[in-house]
């Protein structure tokens, strides 16, 4: 018998032996194993890290100097904090399988003690992540032959480490406490946007360039790069060692915390988000993973009447008469995202984000694309009700006599008008603040434009179902030297990059031109974005 | 525990899923060898209970003491757990170890002397003997819940809570289990079950709760229950 029985009284002294008979029923890896790995490890890391490293450092080199590292690394550590703890929500980094929650969580057992270990271990790679992020930073602070003192150097590596392991600590935090969870999901979007907003004001003078520094653990990780002075950043490093060393205080006290209902559904959703993966389900992993997080009270849906006159208004007319089925299913994704103002309203701040980024950087092809893909989520954020139809073609035909193809156009109404009106907004204040690029104008213009050609493609990424189709699994297998890569990468990768195109391309063309106005930068955005109406059309109910 | 104090005792137990209601106002007691039938219709909130009973859900209002303990708060849940045996609806198993192995790590978890020897008997009472090698994928679904209840069995328990025990099970196996839990009964354990199958509940349940869309809606002595269930006609066998 694998490990021996015996029948030890205290429950640490179970655990204990616990842990022994699985070490003995599932061999772990032996010295030499581990040794073996560790070496390849190193070498493969050492030999191509090598061979990468100049290109990075000149890559990085771009894009971070004391001055980016002052401006917008602040906001890019809070979002990164927020991601984490709010993976919290879903997952978490204490995740046991189904079978751990019924034979070890059911235990008469420790569950500060089960929970510690992997909870030291998720702490011990957030540390080591956050200090490989810290070592990105100081390449391309070092990089451009600027240098850096080696003091500044550790200082950044050191508080970005703190600030990985301040998330995982959140993310905890948000795992084991429904309060918490929903204290983060409240203050999570807002404190991107005032993140953002200091972000701006840093670019206007020394005094919001220190308050982007210090409001927070994720202004003082990057003081020593940032070019504040050494008191300065060893107190914002200190202060958030204080913080850090708290709240794994605090997550390793409360261990035990986590109701074992917690625990259920996340390994719940972990083994259908395995399940799903494994098929390349992309849809159904999301949904998975989105089936664990509270839903908090369901909201009510309020009254709609006047919505609802106003459509029974436009099918009374005799354009409206030939349409009533379209202006059924725009209706019904009116309703789905009235249950859902939150999804609109960051939809509306992701839409208005990467316009601005869009316009503010037109120079920057990067940024540009930066801020194509960031509308591209916006958008594809309220497509669900798209999605749903897609998951019962049959329903469209049913309910509102259409075939699958004409629904789907009716279903892109409403995003592509909140996405639009997110981009005008953005587009509005970017030029109050007097930063449009050239052709200023026409760019405006074209951004709002593109944003609707973006949402078109993200209503065509969703049409493909979230599933690798199985011709391209047998193309990846068969004829892609790459092993598969290469074909899943392309498939993945195919409409936000045609979203990049039609969004950012015509931006770039609008503003990039030496002389005179290309207006016909407009009509590029409005023919994709007919073409791709077009094509949603045509899509075949027998596909389905 | 006191010698007086109930095994269980479960008082106004509610949970709510947003804005439904699952189960309200669900109270009452078990005694050391007594035995209480939870039955209902799919969706009247029988596996709520459970999941609240053994730890597994947290309520929204109401209490439970298994033994005088709590199971949602630690580190009172840990007495709460030693004392309670649980058999879900659907086995919970490893896919990486046998069914051998899982006795094996159920009884170093809750200390059980002489382990060897109660495995043996029990797989071979269970006619798991031929399987005790095999992964839960080399399976069937019965097998699966035998072994999930010999997991259940095995452990020393003072609660044995059974979520639709019978499901997946063939007639010779209902028996055994109907057996099984007979000599619990005898052996003084508190025995909390739910079924559709009231021919199971028979002359096994002391007593029942007829739950409905989540509300306690009839509730007695088994004889008692079972007539007035049959007489209206919507718990008919």
């Amino acid at each position: 018998m694998a490990g021996g029985l015996s029948a030890p009284d205290a429950a640490d002294t179970r655990l204990a032996a616990v842990r022994a008979w699985w070490r003995s029923a599932r061999p772990q890896r032996t010295f030499g194993q581990k040794a073996d790995l560790v070496y390849t490890t190193v070498l493969v890391g050492g030999t191509f890290g090598g061979m990468a490293y100049g290109t990075a450092s000149s890559a990085l080199a771009e894009v971070v100097d004391p001055a980016s590292i002052g401006r917008w690394v602040p906001l890019l550590v809070l979002v990164a904090l927020l991601a984490v703890a709010s993976w919290g929500a879903v997952q978490g980094p204490v995740v046991f399988s189904v079978a751990d929650v019924a034979q070890l969580l059911g235990a008469p057992l420790s569950r500060h003690d089960l929970v510690a270990r992997p909870l030291r271990r998720a702490f011990a790679i957030g540390g080591c992540a956050g200090a490989v992020v810290g070592a990105l930073l100081v390449v391309g602070l070092a990089g451009r032959h600027r240098g850096i003192a080696t003091l500044d150097a550790v200082g950044v590596v050191v508080g970005v480490a703190l600030t990985g392991v301040l998330g995982i600590a959140a993310g905890w935090a948000v795992q084991s406490s429904p309060r918490w969870e929903r204290a983060v999901r409240a203050v999570a979007w807002p404190a991107v946007v005032l993140a953002g907003a200091l972000a701006l004001l840093a670019g206007a003078g020394r005094a919001g360039r220190d308050l982007a520094l210090w409001w927070g653990p994720w202004g003082w990780a990057v003081q020593p790069g940032s070019g504040a002075s050494t008191t300065a950043s060893l107190a914002g490093l200190l202060a958030l060692a204080a913080v850090t060393v708290a709240a794994v205080t605090l997550a390793l006290r409360h261990g035990a915390d986590a109701p074992t209902e917690r625990h259920l559904r996340r390994a719940e959703g972990r083994a259908g988000l395995i399940a799903s993966l494994a098929s390349f389900d992309v849809r159904t992993s999301r949904r998975n993973l989105a089936d664990v997080g509270s839903k908090g009270a369901a909201r009510e849906l309020g009254d709609l009447r006047r919505l609802r006159d106003l459509v029974a208004r436009i099918a009374a007319t005799p354009w409206g008469a030939r349409r009533t089925g379209e202006l059924a299913v725009a209706w019904r994704g009116a309703v789905a995202l009235r249950r859902a103002p939150r999804l609109v309203a960051q939809a509306i701040v992701l839409g208005a984000a990467g316009t601005a980024i869009a316009l503010i950087g037109a120079r920057h092809p990067g940024a540009v694309a930066v801020g194509a893909l960031i509308t591209y989520v916006a958008a594809a954020r309220l497509l669900e009700p798209m999605r749903s139809e897609l998951d019962m073609p049959g329903r469209a035909r049913m309910q509102v006599g259409l075939r699958l193809g004409r629904a789907l156009p009716p279903h892109l109404v409403l995003p592509a008008l909140i996405v639009c009106c997110a981009a005008a907004l953005a587009a509005a204040g970017v030029a109050v603040a007097g930063d449009l690029p050239r052709n200023g104008g026409l760019a405006a213009v074209v951004a709002v434009a593109g944003a609707g050609a973006i949402a078109c493609c993200a209503a065509m990424s969703a049409r493909r179902g979230g599933r690798l189709p199985h011709e391209i699994l047998f193309m990846a297998a068969g004829g892609d030297p790459s092993g598969g890569g290469f074909f899943i990468v392309a498939w993945l990768v195919a409409w936000p990059a045609a979203a990049v195109l039609t969004g950012a391309g015509p931006l770039l063309l609008a503003t990039s031109a030496a002389r005179g106005t290309p207006t016909w930068a407009l009509p590029v955005c409005l023919g994709a974005a007919y073409v791709l109406v077009r094509v949603l059309r045509s899509e075949p109910q027998e596909r389905w | 525990m006191h010698d007086d104090e109930p095994t269980l005792q479960v008082g106004e137990l509610r949970r709510e899923y947003g804005r439904l209601v699952a189960l309200d106002g669900l109270g009452f007691t078990l005694r050391s060898g007594e035995c209480v039938a939870l039955i209902g219709a799919n969706g009247s909130g029988k596996s709520t209970a459970v999941g609240l009973i053994s730890g597994q859900l947290t309520p929204t209002a109401g209490t439970v003491r298994v033994c005088g303990h709590d199971p949602h708060r630690e580190p009172d849940g840990e007495r709460a757990r030693a004392a309670t045996a649980l058999v879900p609806d659907a086995p919970l198993l490893y896919q990486d170890l046998s069914v051998r192995q899982h006795l094996e790590l159920v009884a170093i978890a809750h200390g059980v002397d002489g382990a060897e020897t109660s495995i043996d008997g029990l797989t071979e009472r269970l006619g798991l003997e031929p399987w005790r090698d095999r992964l839960p994928h080399e399976l069937s679904r019965g097998m699966r819940q035998k072994t999930q209840l010999a997991c259940s069995l095995i452990r020393p328990a003072a609660l044995l809570v059974l979520d639709e025990p019978v499901v997946g099970l063939d007639p010779p196996s209902q028996a055994l289990l109907h057996e099984l839990l007979l000599e619990r009964k005898r052996a003084g354990v508190a025995v909390l079950f739910t079924t559709h199958q009231l021919r199971f509940a028979r002359g096994l349940a002391d007593r029942a709760i007829v739950l409905e869309e989540g509300a306690v809606v009839d509730e007695g002595p088994w004889d008692d229950v079972y007539e007035r269930s049959i007489a209206r006609g919507w718990l008919a066998d």
